[in-house]
Formats: structure tokens, sequence, C-alpha cells
């Protein structure tokens, strides 16, 4: 599966198996695989957009024998912060494949996998593939960008990051205007509003049509404005 | 239709006090599922508004409401939308049952006599359920093991045990099968409540936790469906008596649906018996607020003999304030457990961030 894919219509898998106590669901998280030699730019960039773009937090397995954190992940976290991106950093020796498919095993809420390339890792004729056994889909960031892509999401990761704040300030306005217009109609003609939605019998779809509306544009925007703000549910 | 409901005009101090009542009420909802309404409808009648207009007009604000904060809280996976459709469904038979009630009492005894009703149904339903919910979050507590999985009480074991052939229907939220025929009374009763004094939850949230064995943070979630769905009805049928002051619903929905979302977020942070503890604390002390203010009503009534206009002021007055501690209760300890629970949350992850750069 390659990064340029829309993953809003992509099926989740199991979206609903993993369940914490209570019945409650766990978040869901991308598993982003890196081998310590290879801390390609896109691929950082590809599971940050994923997790934005499917509500998701992230699970970094970085697997290296140099025990040190490199410079540039240290970064990469310092930007997941800044984008409010709740993470979880692991280091592991061996394989990427199949440490991968250990990790993945053990997490019921993995729901996509990310690494830079399955170039070199599809497995001989007759040997078996890793990436099969997976249940969840693999994210391939490609050293091709595609030029939709190109564009908008492999720019600098802080300029990616806040293209996302701007429109959900942008929303934000947006949400914010067409609800203080709504009210503005409603009180300025107050009295026929309040003659119309008192008059009973059929004219009951007036104040339930109206409650909907607003809530709509309303329920939005105050949503907008708490996440603004960094208030936020915490994540399991 | 020709109507004699007064439909108070609006000044600037009445639209602040509806929206800061309906932000906490929608607080408090979005926290214990609740319809908000055991503030929003005394909150109402304190400034004037007519007991049936009160309820009516709570109504239409706590469908879209419901809706809302149900839509929030499953992305946290605490609704089961199945439950909640069941038992909405037996409610909305209920809410017309409560709505012919509310409005024979009306029409035989005027507004005073329904004002009447609407409180002394307050003080039964909240000193019966509110008792009952405080004892077990006490008993929890005292036990010490609030950190603890809920476990099914006795009687939800019983009642989910019980194997009716073609009435079962499994829930996620109980991880059993159990007969609709025991949801059904439950569903009806909650909506008759609501129609009756937009309450509820009241019964709607316990009878989940304590006849079906639903733990409180998924019962107080699939409460705000069934919220929906009798809300809607309810709408609908008080709509149609032409009691719907829509002014109002928007001036409550503005502060509620900012409140809503902050109580849902908080439920995240905390354990779950601290749903009962917030729940019956503001149920106790409403019931108190609507007490005071009962002999105010049967004096005007002549079922006692007539206070006088000083003493009926004050009882208005000290019920108001009561209810006043309720709310500032309920959003204290919602705000509280919610910065807390941030905060706690940020110092974990500043000491993950420092564990993960000395890896």
């Amino acid at each position: 599966m390659k990064c340029k894919d829309k993953f809003e219509h992509f099926p989740l898998p199991n979206a609903n198996a993993a369940t914490g106590p209570l019945g409650m669901a766990m978040e869901r998280q991308v598993l982003l695989g890196l081998e310590g030699d290879r801390l390609d730019e896109r691929v950082l960039l590809c599971a940050a957009n994923l997790c934005q773009r499917v509500h998701a937090g992230l699970e970094v397995l970085l697997i290296s024998d140099d025990e040190e954190l490199p410079a540039r992940l240290a970064r990469f976290f310092r930007e997941l912060r800044a984008a409010g991106i709740d993470y979880r950093f692991f280091h592991k020796q061996g394989d990427l494949g199949w440490e991968i498919i250990r990790y993945v095993k053990t997490r019921k809420n993995i729901a996509f996998v990310v690494v830079e390339s399955l170039e070199g890792r599809e497995g001989k004729r007759g040997q078996i593939r890793p990436w099969r056994l997976l249940a969840c889909p693999v994210v391939e960031a490609t050293a091709k960008p595609v030029s939709y892509f190109s564009k908008r999401f492999y720019t600098r990761g802080e300029n990616m990051f806040k293209k996302g704040k701007g429109k959900q300030t942008g929303r934000l306005l947006g949400f914010g205007t067409l609800t203080a217009m709504l009210y503005w109609l409603l009180f300025y003609h107050e009295s026929q509003v309040l003659g119309l939605s008192t008059q009973g019998k059929w004219a009951f779809w007036a104040p339930v049509t109206i409650a909907f509306v607003i809530s709509y544009t309303h329920g939005a925007f105050t949503g907008e404005f708490w996440d603004m703000l960094g208030v936020k549910a915490k994540k399991a | 239709m020709e109507t004699a409901i007064n439909f108070i005009d609006l000044n600037a101090a009445n639209v602040a006090f509806l929206f800061i009542v309906g932000f906490i009420g929608g607080m408090v909802s979005g926290f214990i599922g609740s319809g908000g309404a055991f503030v929003l409808t005394p909150a109402m009648m304190s400034i004037g508004v007519p007991g049936i207009v009160a309820v009516a007009t709570n109504m239409c604000h706590k469908f879209p409401k419901a809706l809302v904060g149900a839509i929030k809280r499953a992305k946290y996976g605490q609704v089961d939308v199945k439950l909640g459709l069941v038992m909405g469904a037996s409610a909305e038979a209920g809410v017309l049952y409560g709505v012919h009630i509310q409005e024979s009492i009306k029409r035989a005894f005027g507004e005073a006599g329904s004002s009447l009703y609407v409180s002394v149904a307050f003080v039964v339903v909240l000193a019966v359920v509110g008792g009952y919910v405080l004892r077990d979050a006490v008993k929890i507590y005292r036990s010490g093991n609030y950190h603890e999985e809920e476990q099914a009480g006795r009687l939800a074991r019983w009642i989910q045990s019980i194997h009716i052939p073609g009435t079962m229907m499994y829930f996620k939220s109980v991880k059993a099968k159990v007969s609709v025929l025991v949801t059904i009374p439950l569903g009806f009763a909650t909506g008759m409540l609501a129609a009756t004094i937009a309450v509820g939850g009241f019964v709607g949230v316990p009878s989940m936790i304590y006849v079906l064995g639903v733990p409180s943070m998924m019962a107080s979630a699939s409460e705000l469906v069934v919220a929906f769905v009798m809300g809607l009805g309810g709408t609908i049928k008080f709509a149609w008596g032409g009691y719907v002051d829509i002014r109002l619903v928007m001036i409550i929905l503005a502060g509620s649906l900012f409140g809503i979302q902050l109580g849902a977020i908080g439920t995240t942070y905390i354990k779950p018996f601290m749903i009962k503890v917030v729940m019956s604390v503001i149920m106790m002390t409403v019931l108190i607020s609507r007490a005071l203010v009962i002999p105010v009503y049967l004096s005007e009534l002549n079922l006692i003999a007539t206070l006088m206009p000083e003493t009926a002021k004050l009882l208005k007055n000290i019920s108001f304030g009561v209810m006043v501690v309720a709310l500032l209760l309920g959003a204290g300890i919602v705000l509280r457990a919610l910065l807390q629970g941030m905060r706690e949350h940020k110092r974990q992850h500043a000491v993950l961030e420092e564990a993960t750069a000395t890896d």
C-alpha cells in the first residue's frame, strides 16, 4: 500500500476488536518501523500525516544497535508534541520485519504499519514474506514523491503541521461565524420565531429544525474550540 | 392555538443566567449522562418560567445536546448504542404517558399545581435514587476498591441469568444477553420521569448500573442515546401543544454545547466510581433546593395556610441559592477532575519523554 492511497476509504481492520476494561475501545495507533541507519524525512512525515488523518497515536519502533536516540528522531518527537500527536517510543535490535510482526501481534490496536520501503524485504521465492502475516495494512513511504503529495505533505515537518493547525483555525472561525449569524437571525426575528414555535400542531417542525441546525454548527464550533485550547481526551 | 401560557420577557440578566446554567448543566450532563435538567428546569422556574414550559423547553434543548454528547463519548468507546436505542424506544412510550399526565395536571390545577407536581416528583425521585447511589458511592470509597473494575451487583447478575426465549438481546456493555422484557419497564420509567420532570437520567443511569449491570462509565454515556431518542419524541409532543420557548432553548444550548464537550472529555480522566459520587452529591443538593419551595406552591393552592409574601419570597430565594450551590458543586467536581487528570497526564508524559531521551 502506498502512502498516496486514501486512508479514509480503507476499512480499518478489527476496529472494534480492541477493547480495554469496561468494554472501552482502545485508541488506534500507527506503528512506524525504522532502522537506525535509514531515517528518511518522508517516512516520518508520512507517519505523522497518517496519524493526523485517521486520528491515531503513533508508536515508533526503532531497530538499531546504537543505544543513543538519533537527533533527527528527537526533533521529530518535538514536532509530534507540537502537533498534539501522542506517541510512544521503543528501541529493539534485530530484523525490522520480524520485530514488527512480533510487536503487532502483542498490540490489538495497531491500525497501520508505516515503513520507508519494502524493497529487499519481500523475501525470496518460497520464503515466508513477513508482511503477509500482518492483519493490518503496511504503508510504504516510497522514495519517489507523488506530485499530489509533494506540494501538500512532503514539506518541512513544521510547515506541514502548521497547515493542519491553519485548517483547524479556519473550521473554528467558519463554524463560529455561521453559528453567530444563526443566533442573530433568531433573535432579530424573535417575536415571529417565538410565534411560529409556539403555534402548536404541525408547526412542531419549527423548534425541532431550529434545534438540529444550530446544534450542528454550534456543536462543531465548540468541539474545535476546546481542541484549539488543548483540552483533549486522555488517550489510552 | 389559544393558550394561557406565559412566555417570559428576556433581559440581559436572564440570558446570562441561562447561558451559565446551560454551560454547567451541559458539563454535568456530559459527565454523568443525565439531561442536566435537574438544574435547568428549576433554574428556568426560578426566573418565572411556568413548570410545563420549563420542562418542554428543557426537552427541546436536551435532544441536540445529547446527540453531540453521545457522538463525543462514542469516540472514546463508551457508548452502547444498541442499549440506548432499545431503552429509548420504551422510554418514548413513557414520555408520551408522562406528557399526558403533565397536561392533565395543568388543566386541572393550573400553573401552581403543575409546578408543585414537578417539585414533589423531584423530591421523591432524588431522595430515593440519590440516597441509594450515595450509599453505594460511600461504600465503594470506604472499601478502597475504587481502582478496581466494577462488578455487576446481585440484582444485575440475577437479571442476566434470566432467559426468556424470543426476547433475549446481547448488549456489549453488559457482555451478556438480557431480556428486553427487563429493559422495557426501565425505559418506560425513564421516559415517564423525563416527561414529568425532564430528569429521566436519574432513573435511567442507576437502573442500567444496578439492574442491568452496565459499568458506570458506559451507563452514563449510553443514557445520552436514550436522552436523544426521548428528547426528540418529547419535544415533538410538547411542541404539538405549543409549549416550547425556542428562545430559551437556544440560549441554554449555546452554553450547554460548550459544557457537554468538556464533561465528556472529563470522563476520560476519572475513575468510574466518580460518576456515582458526582451524581449523588448533586441529586441530594437539588433535593433540598426543591423541597424548600414546596410550601410556597402548597400555599398558592390553598392546601396549607397562606404564607406571607415575605416568607414565600425568602423560601424561593433560599431554594435558588441552594440550587446555585448544586450547580457550582457539580461544575467544581467535573472541572477539578478534568484539570487534575490533564495535569497528571502531562506529568506522566514528561517522565516518559525523559526516559525516552535517556534510553
